[in-house]
């Protein structure tokens, strides 16, 4: 079990990760889309987390990437504050499979992430 | 030493020829060679077979006189100078003769040697002159021709390698353009030559000073500068500019000009990126497209050139029109497209049909993604082809198909076709119903169980006559809903298929008695006599259904009451038949109320009907009851009938074969009514309630503590399972339906993520949900067992004492001072690590690596806060406030909420400026009293 995680915020990024470990995942982390995507093309990865407000690259940005490429069998979850309907349904409409608002409730997260993962 | 002079005299006089031989020799004494002609005709002879030097010509020739003469000749020997000799009357025609192309003209009688000689030589030397300057003339303009060619090759060159060149006139103070920079910075070709200021106007405000300052400093310097910069074209599109130049100095050493270069280095730029991209894309199987903002292709893979058969280099800056084979309404419709994605950017599809290079068609499924750039404009496009082929050969089929088919349904099939999409739509329809139901099952069943509690509990109050009265109404309409929703919840039941029989034992007697009971009240109430009678020869003890051998009898003696105004109801159970294992029994509920027309004799057990509308209007009920009741007959294998007179009254049988119970009696249905309640059992039990529904709350709270219990009440799952860590409890009764986290999910966390003995606690479910597999979904996620909700507080009571008992959990009162007392302490501070520690499973190293991360980021992101302020750049200070927020929430600095709130707000509009710094002050205030706790903190933590 190998996940992904993109936020440009450390403090996120770590806290999701020791979640996710606790859980006895393995935890990659990216602070960009350009990471993101290099890390998604060298790993078997089972499932990408992903904010959106991001310099560089935003999380949808990436998301359609990761979508239409080589990755696109993984499944992404899109983290974001802007949690309006449309954002949300942009989010699933460029294939995302799951969105959670922030901030983030840990352990629906992880219920999720286990939704996934099985 | 130098040849000898070469001259031909042409002259008809003897005496002339002497004495120009005689000048001659004293000019040159030798050193030269005459040839004479007498006349023209014979000189051009001559002239044709030898080259000389110089011709002296006479004007007054036997075949040619005066000017015509010289002209015939210097027509036909441009190159060979030529002295005229006139007579001495006719000087003038000498002038005319040099003023025609003759070197020179002499007077017969009047040269003489010097005259000769000089006339001569000049002649020879000056043709000589024309000759070489016409030479060079020729050359001169052979090389302009080349210099041309030159230039334009440079302009060629400079137009491949996206380089202008520019040089700059320090006196004039203006500035020339080739043509390549014309185009680069995008000015019509008129203006070749603009003023410095235009040049410096170019470029991009942010490095117009840089540009300045590179071109100040070489001239000073002497040396050569070399910096990027960018450009805004007059139509606004910014170009990145690599920008060379020098200085050009006098003789004198001044500089008086700068010359330099300047190339177009965006597309190289674009490629940096494109190949991050690249890389990205590669490996796709699809086919992958990069194209430029407006379509123009900048790159593709592999798999574009499997597909298509094209190589990046055919196809590279066009729009892929090679794909369509020149099919103009495709090209147009595809730019349409990019134009679409240009000004919406969001992705978007289509399909399109392509051929490849070696003109083979294909359909391809195209999606085109946006690239946004950081301003948020379209930077480039992503577009993804699928090759369709193949689904689109099957659509073709399935026309065909279809055609076919149509064809065949015209022949007579039509019947069976629209019975099939009828059927499709009724499946369809009885899901969405389904679902429908299910939902209101729970909507409605919670309401309807505080209701109906609630009323029980009035009814045991004190009240006045008059208001038991009213209550017993209230209980009696409650009671009367909960029938007509469990009506309509178990008609979807059946419908769907999914009721399922329990093969339990039931005693017959007491199922009559109970429904007796049930009846009494009302029948009394119309004055209606009631009798039961069951057939002595039927074993009391049977197997089956006794919840749904209850339903069907309630649901036909309901009826009769409803529909009976005088007289009798009858229930009798006779004995058909009797085997080993088995009795074949006869029910039959008979009233003599208002009966049933005969015509609706036959769909009376169809669902949504009664006899007539008015009956609705006048009886109410659901109409689904004897719908429900056929049903359940039916599916337990029996049969059901009806007898019926209009104004006489009804008889509704129906056949029920039951297995016999040949083992001792035991009440296994979980009905304990036998037992009473011994509410010692449960005293001082600690019970955590989960139940989201305020009133429910209250009820069950009212309920468990008349019972001594202990309660405590979680409103969610995660609640729950947050009071469980803290405190000890004996038993837990939890709602499914929870917001945040179901019971299930609540369950399960306990039961597998907890520690023992507190992953022990026994967990008793309340459930709404009337579907079946509910049971099967509590005890899988670790459930002792389960009550329906409204529950029956007999029923509850036995269930809790049950898996106490098995638990062996006896009550041990726990209080947890110690924690509260923290707590207490705890108000004072900013900071609230509980969360985090939460979160952190007990690993101290994450509690301690996020407070260090919150140091790191806050004091930069208050700077930056502070300084946005003093810039009044709200759209930073607005970014940054949000970026930290999530910052605050892990380390519990929760009295900050209302103000990050009103920060944002205050930064997103620009409003309030002196509210936002007030706010910032306090937000420093306490982050940096929030820091000080933390390093507490960290103390106490290593």
């Amino acid at each position: 079990m190998k996940i992904l995680v993109v936020d440009d915020d450390p403090m996120i990024l770590e806290a999701i990760s020791h979640c996710l470990r606790a859980n006895g995942i393995e935890v990659l982390t990216a602070k960009d889309g350009f990471e993101a995507i290099k890390i998604a093309q060298d790993g078997n990865l089972d499932l990408i987390i992903c904010d959106i407000m991001m310099p560089e690259m935003s999380g949808l940005s990436l998301l359609c990437l990761l979508k239409q490429f080589y990755f696109n069998k993984i499944p992404v979850i899109i983290i974001s504050s802007l949690d309006k309907a449309e954002v949300i349904l942009s989010s699933l409409g460029l294939g995302a499979e799951d969105f959670i608002s922030k901030p983030i409730d840990f352990s629906r997260l992880s219920s999720r992430v286990r939704s996934y993962v099985n | 030493m130098e040849s000898k002079l070469d001259i031909l005299l042409i002259e008809d006089n003897d005496g002339d020829v002497g004495l120009f031989n005689i000048s001659l020799k004293e000019a040159f004494s030798g050193g030269y060679i005459v040839s004479r002609a007498a006349d023209l005709h014979q000189g051009l002879e001559l002239l044709d077979k030898h080259p000389f030097d110089i011709v002296v010509l006479d004007l007054s020739l036997p075949d040619s006189f005066g000017l015509d003469g010289f002209k015939t000749l210097h027509a036909k020997y441009p190159e060979i100078p030529v002295i005229v000799l006139t007579g001495l009357d006719s000087e003038s025609t000498g002038i005319n003769a040099v003023k025609m192309g003759a070197q020179d003209f002499l007077i017969k009688e009047k040269f003489k040697s010097n005259t000769l000689k000089r006339s001569l030589n000049y002649s020879i030397e000056r043709n000589k002159l024309l000759i070489e300057a016409a030479e060079n003339a020729r050359k001169l303009e052979e090389r302009t021709i080349d210099l041309v060619r030159e230039k334009q090759k440079l302009s060629e060159a400079q137009k491949l390698a996206h380089i202008g060149s520019w040089e700059l006139d320090l006196n004039e103070n203006t500035v020339a353009l080739s043509e390549e920079l014309q185009r680069i910075l995008g000015v019509p070709p008129e203006k070749a030559l603009i003023s410095y200021d235009e040049f410096i106007a170019f470029v991009h405000p942010v490095e117009k000073q840089f540009l300045k300052i590179s071109i100040d400093n070489s001239r000073k310097s002497l040396n050569p500068f070399s910096l990027y910069n960018r450009i805004i074209r007059p139509d606004g599109s910014v170009r990145k500019l690599h920008t060379r130049g020098e200085p050009l100095s006098d003789k004198q050493g001044k500089v008086v000009k700068m010359m330099g270069t300047g190339q177009d280095v965006t597309e190289r730029f674009h490629e940096e990126e494109l190949e991050k991209l690249a890389s990205a894309a590669t490996k796709s199987y699809n086919s992958v497209i990069i194209r430029d903002r407006n379509g123009k292709i900048e790159w593709v893979n592999d798999g574009f050139t499997k597909l298509s058969g094209y190589e990046i280099e055919e196809v590279r800056n066009t729009l892929g029109e090679i794909l369509k084979n020149g099919n103009h309404p495709d090209i147009l419709n595809q730019k349409v497209y990019y134009e679409r994605l240009f000004h919406e950017k969001m992705p978007l599809s289509f399909e399109s049909l392509n051929y490849s290079k070696n003109g083979q068609k294909y359909w391809a499924i195209t999606t085109l993604s946006p690239v946004l750039g950081n301003d948020g404009e379209l930077e480039r496009i992503i577009s993804i082809d699928t090759d369709i082929t193949d689904r689109k050969q099957m659509e073709e089929d399935l026309v065909l198909a279809n055609k076919i088919s149509e064809h065949s349904l015209r022949k007579g099939n039509k019947a069976l076709s629209e019975l099939t999409i009828a059927k499709k739509q009724l499946e369809e329809s009885m899901k969405v119903k389904e679902q429908f139901l299910a939902n209101m099952s729970h909507e409605i069943r919670t309401p309807m169980n505080a209701i109906v509690g609630f009323t029980n509990l009035l009814q045991k109050t004190k009240v006045t006559p008059d208001q038991s009265q009213f209550i017993e109404a209230i209980k009696t309409s409650g009671e009367n809903l909960l029938v007509i929703i469990n009506d309509i919840l178990d008609f979807s039941k059946i419908e769907s298929g999914r009721i399922t029989f329990e093969q339990i034992p039931l005693r017959l007697s007491t199922i009559i008695a109970s429904l007796s009971e049930m009846m009494l009240p009302k029948s009394m109430e119309k004055n209606i006599r009631l009798s039961t009678r069951i057939d002595k020869k039927i074993p009391d003890n049977l197997i089956g259904d006794p919840t749904r051998l209850s339903q069907i009898l309630l649901n036909l003696a309901g009826n009769a009451v409803k529909f009976t105004e005088k007289g009798e109801i009858r229930i009798t159970v006779d004995l058909l038949e009797e085997s080993k294992e088995a009795v074949n029994l006869k029910f039959a509920v008979s009233d003599t109320g208002i009966g049933i027309p005969q015509s609706k004799l036959n769909s009376i057990f169809e669902g949504f009907t009664q006899a007539t509308n008015e009956t609705t209007r006048k009886f109410g009920g659901t109409g689904l009851g004897l719908s429900i009741v056929k049903q359940l007959v039916e599916l337990q294998g029996g049969s059901v009938f009806v007898e019926s007179k209009l104004g006489e009254g009804s008889t509704f049988f129906f056949l029920l074969s039951l297995r016999k119970n040949l083992s001792p009696y035991r009440n296994e249905n979980g009905k304990p009514n036998d037992e009473t309640i011994d509410s010692e059992a449960l005293n001082g039990v600690n019970l955590l309630l989960v139940e989201d529904n305020y009133l429910n709350q209250v009820l069950a709270k009212k309920v468990l503590t008349d019972w001594q219990l202990k309660v405590e009440v979680a409103e969610n799952g995660l609640v729950a399972i947050e009071k469980l860590e803290k405190n000890d409890f004996d038993l837990v009764l939890m709602d499914i339906q929870l917001p945040e986290m179901d019971g299930y999910e609540a369950t399960r966390h306990i039961r597998k993520k907890m520690k023992r003995p507190k992953s022990n606690v026994p967990i008793i479910a309340m459930t709404a949900h009337a579907i079946s597999g509910e049971a099967e979904k509590c005890f899988e996620a670790g459930m002792d067992d389960y009550v329906s909700k409204p529950f029956d507080p007999k029923d509850l009571f036995l269930k809790m004492a049950t898996v106490l008992k098995k638990k062996q959990v006896f009550p041990t009162p726990i209080t947890q001072e110690t924690t509260k007392e923290k707590k207490d302490m705890d108000i004072q501070k900013y900071t609230d690590l509980d969360y985090l520690k939460q979160l952190s499973n007990g690993s101290n190293e994450f509690v301690l690596q996020m407070i260090n991360l919150f140091k790191e980021q806050t004091p930069v992101a208050l700077a930056a806060i502070e300084k946005a302020f003093e810039a009044k750049d709200w759209k930073a200070l607005r970014a940054t406030v949000h970026k930290i927020k999530p910052s605050f929430g892990f380390m519990g600095i929760s009295n900050l909420k209302a103000l990050i709130l009103s920060l944002e707000e205050n930064a997103e509009k620009g409003i309030n400026e002196e509210e936002m710094k007030t706010q910032i002050a306090e937000l420093r205030k306490v982050c940096e009293t929030a820091l000080l706790e933390l390093e507490e903190e960290i103390k106490v933590i290593t």
